[in-house]
């Protein structure tokens, strides 16, 4: 009797929701790097936009709102787009979304950051928008 | 780390970024993270405000308007807290908070600004339009730089002309469309020889006023 074949897994589609582990493991790696100093602007003149909606003007709270993001994002914060895209910054990069309410600035926020190389890219972090 | 393009190593050094601000495309140095591959330059999140600031200080060096950390350095200089200096510039609070951030000031604030750090300057523009006003016709003849009492003053002007003074009586600078009074006052205590008088509390707004002659 012939071994079964082994069942081949099919490529994951870029386009597919990610996991939880995916999302639970990519959320640890950026609160780490958020504590660490270690995240980088995906894009430093886009980001402006957001840091001046923010108004934040000083380093201070700058720090205060990485912070607040390091302790105030969960798992469950995870809010997948409509249609799963690949960051544009990021060759191939997939983007995460995460909106909750920030007990720091008192409202409901959105950020959404890449992952590459093990490396965390904040694409951008702003109060969040009505969803439809 | 690693550069998003190429995913090479990215060297921490001081590097040259491109940017906009108010439209204007503005080139500024400060520290970051480049790639030597490929060029790509990038900061850590928690340097956004840093690069805000220094986008709009090379704004503002490009149209001469005081830096963030010209006015930051203003302040320590003097060693005083945003509260207490805000209202010596004569600026809210919040105008200063943002002034010494990243928001560059428009150029009446940057004026008022620079008068009330450099009093000199204020004292000049004083002058400068009180002798308009003298060199206009009408009020030629109504005051001699010599009659000034403060000498420093006297010495900074000492070059303007000298126009020979003959009246008996109280000439003022002229109320301020905003209601405040002359901040200056001359007065004839003899033929020729002129006495004036500051009026500490009501010099800073001297250079806001229009300035007008009345007698």
């Amino acid at each position: 009797m012939s071994k079964p074949s082994r069942r081949r897994v099919p490529h994951r589609n870029p386009r597919a929701e990610p996991s939880h582990k995916e999302i639970n493991g990519k959320l640890k790696l950026f609160k780490e790097q958020l504590a660490n100093d270690a995240v980088l602007l995906a894009d430093a003149e886009k980001f402006e936009r957001d840091r001046q909606l923010l108004g934040l003007d000083t380093t201070e709270e700058v720090w205060e709102l990485l912070n607040a993001m390091s302790v105030e994002i969960q798992p469950e914060h995870y809010c997948p787009p409509h249609v799963r895209k690949t960051s544009y910054e990021l060759e191939g990069a997939p983007m995460y979304d995460f909106a909750w309410h920030s007990a720091h600035r008192a409202e409901a926020m959105y950020v959404k950051f890449a992952v590459a190389d093990g490396q965390s890219y904040l694409v951008s972090c702003h109060p969040d928008n009505p969803r439809t | 780390m690693k550069c998003l393009r190429c995913k090479k190593e990215l060297t921490a050094g001081r590097y040259t970024f491109s940017g906009e601000y108010r439209g204007e495309a503005v080139d500024f140095e400060m520290d970051g993270l480049g790639c030597q591959s490929c060029g790509f330059r990038t900061v850590k999140a928690s340097q956004s405000a840093e690069y805000g600031r220094a986008k709009s200080d090379a704004y503002r060096a490009k149209h001469h308007l005081l830096t963030s950390g010209e006015i930051r350095a203003a302040r320590a200089a003097r060693g005083v807290s945003q509260e207490v200096f805000a209202p010596q510039l004569g600026v809210s609070l919040a105008t200063l908070k943002r002034a010494e951030g990243s928001h560059a000031q428009d150029r009446k604030t940057d004026d008022m600004m620079r008068r009330k750090l450099d009093p000199a300057r204020m004292e000049r523009e004083v002058f400068d339009s009180f002798w308009q006003l003298t060199l206009d016709g009408s009020a030629v003849e109504l005051l001699s730089l010599e009659s000034v009492v403060d000498q420093s003053l006297y010495d900074a002007f000492s070059n303007q002309p000298i126009v020979p003074v003959v009246l008996s009586t109280t000439v003022t600078l002229g109320e301020a469309s905003t209601g405040s009074a002359a901040p200056w006052t001359f007065e004839a205590v003899a033929a020729g020889q002129y006495v004036a008088t500051r009026n500490a509390d009501k010099t800073e707004r001297a250079a806001d006023t229009q300035l007008a002659l009345a007698a």
